[in-house]
């Protein structure tokens, strides 16, 4: 289990639920969210069929989980912003674990038809930890493994009281794409890689 | 495919041709509030009921409309998102919003508005229910409450709160006086005279913004509610303005014509035609398939005042 030994689980909790509580009259960042999500819907659309079990780790406020719920999917999602999942939140209601992304390894194996995680690897705190994620969401799956990250370059901070972790803003990690394919290739054989909505897409299947 | 329509709907008094003996016509059509064992598409009411393709439906907007989101409702629905509002900015509609509404026979509002005229050139609250389930979807009656008596004591003389048409009973209308008198606020329920020439209209998430999109009076929201995330106002993320931009207004309208031919349709449409739209919504992989036959706006023969 990777050491966390900088920030707290709580912390990290609190700190999002404040990102979220204040992210929405950014219109950019909102956008950003839901034209992220619908590359993931996209994908899964045109190649998982609907029934499937899929996971998406670090949901954010739920896009892709209602996009792929409303077309007959079976949903699950996690997330460590308390503020999203309580009465009124964005998730409330919804079929979240609310778990850190360490806490994954207590799901058994291939437990999800498609395991995704959307932008969030790159807010984990060291490289050690994103290479974990990875593995774990490899190990969740039967087979597809779709990931998106924006730790090519620093997180712009758009809210009102600075959120001060993270060598690049919100990003703990930064790297070129080929860091980042590199590492998704260590466990994954890439279907297709590319940039869109600021972030880098690698979709694939575990070897 | 079976279509399963929610209890809640079919009970619902208000529309009057979705019932139980109606339905039991059609033999792929089943009364249910869980997806049945087979392929089959869900029509929910409030929320979405995993485990099958489904849509949320709701009335709301115009009169007698209803709605059926492919994704949503309140702030989760598709108007909010990136390729929803890409097809609101897309549609042209074959005749304005504010002409059907203000130069046709429909009842001018989604609910029978107050007798009382009012001019104001201050800021007007629209007032909701703080029980209804649109305050529920981002906060609680509580928030509602805060809410409301924050303006108050932040417009003072300035603001005139116009009454929800249903508010009344339960201490709601007297706790929202108290505060309107505490702070020298004008309060009544008034028809749409007080919005005519007022600097905006303020909401928590009211769809009383529909009533203002078609007059062109600019929105101030102050949480997240069915298009909070669109420019067709001006979204307030839990602060009182002072002053908002009259740039919304056009957008505004746009958004009214979209809600009137691509969104809304009839709640009073016969049955037929109800089935035949929900399986369209089940074969359907749009974000809005509402074929334009059945838009709101098509069908004002349905209406009854």
């Amino acid at each position: 289990m990777p050491k966390r030994d900088r920030i707290s689980d709580i912390e990290m909790s609190e700190a999002y639920s404040y990102i979220y509580s204040h992210a929405v009259p950014n219109h950019s960042l909102y956008g950003a969210f839901d034209r992220r999500a619908q590359q993931f819907y996209a994908w899964i659309k045109d190649n998982v069929p609907p029934g499937a079990f899929v996971l998406d780790a670090g949901c954010g406020r739920g896009f892709l989980l209602r996009w792929l719920a409303a077309s007959g999917y079976k949903i699950e999602g996690t997330e460590i912003a308390k503020w999203l999942l309580e009465e009124g939140g964005d998730l409330c209601g919804m079929p979240i674990l609310r778990i850190y992304y360490w806490q994954l390894s207590d799901i058994p194996d291939e437990y999800y038809d498609v395991t995704a995680s959307s932008d969030v690897i790159e807010h984990l705190q060291t490289e050690e930890e994103a290479e974990e994620a990875i593995r774990q969401l490899v190990r969740l799956s039967k087979g597809p493994v779709l990931i998106s990250t924006g730790g090519l370059r620093q997180a712009h901070n758009p809210f009102p009281q600075e959120v001060k972790f993270g060598i690049g803003g919100l990003h703990f990690i930064i790297h070129p794409k080929e860091w980042w394919i590199e590492l998704y290739e260590k466990y994954c054989v890439l279907d297709k890689a590319y940039e869109a909505a600021g972030s880098l897409f690698m979709f694939g299947r575990k070897k | 495919m079976k279509l399963v329509f929610t209890k809640y709907l079919v009970d619902l008094r208000t529309v009057a041709n979705v019932t139980h003996e109606a339905l039991s016509k059609y033999p792929n059509v089943v009364v249910s509030d869980r997806p049945v064992d087979e392929p089959c598409y869900m029509l929910c009411w409030g929320m979405p009921v995993y485990g099958a393709k489904h849509g949320l439906i709701e009335t709301g907007f115009f009169w007698d409309a209803i709605h059926i989101d492919t994704l949503g409702l309140y702030k989760s629905s598709s108007l909010n998102t990136v390729l929803g509002w890409r097809e609101v900015e897309m549609f042209s509609a074959p005749k304005s919003a504010a002409d059907i509404v203000l130069n046709g026979t429909l009842n001018p509002s989604k609910y029978p508005q107050g007798r009382e005229e009012f001019e104001w050139d201050g800021v007007v609250l629209a007032s909701q229910n703080p029980r209804d389930r649109s305050v529920y979807s981002t906060g609680s009656t509580e928030d509602y409450y805060q809410f409301v008596k924050g303006a108050c004591e932040h417009y003072g003389d300035r603001l005139f709160i116009k009454l929800h048409p249903h508010s009344s009973g339960q201490g709601v209308t007297e706790r929202i006086t108290g505060y309107a008198e505490a702070n020298g606020c004008k309060i009544a329920k008034t028809n749409h005279s007080v919005i005519k020439n007022c600097a905006f209209v303020l909401v928590w998430n009211s769809t009383f913004a529909v009533d203002c999109f078609i007059r062109d009076v600019p929105v101030a929201q102050f949480a997240p509610g069915y298009w909070h995330a669109t420019p067709a106002v001006t979204y307030t993320a839990g602060t009182y303005p002072d002053r908002v931009s009259s740039e919304t207004v056009e957008v505004g309208q746009r958004l009214a014509d979209f809600l009137m031919w691509r969104y809304c349709f009839h709640m009073h449409m016969p049955i037929d035609m109800w089935v035949r739209l929900v399986e369209h919504y089940a074969q359907s992989d749009d974000m809005f398939p509402l074929p334009e036959e059945f838009a709101y706006a098509n069908n004002l023969q349905w209406s009854q005042r």
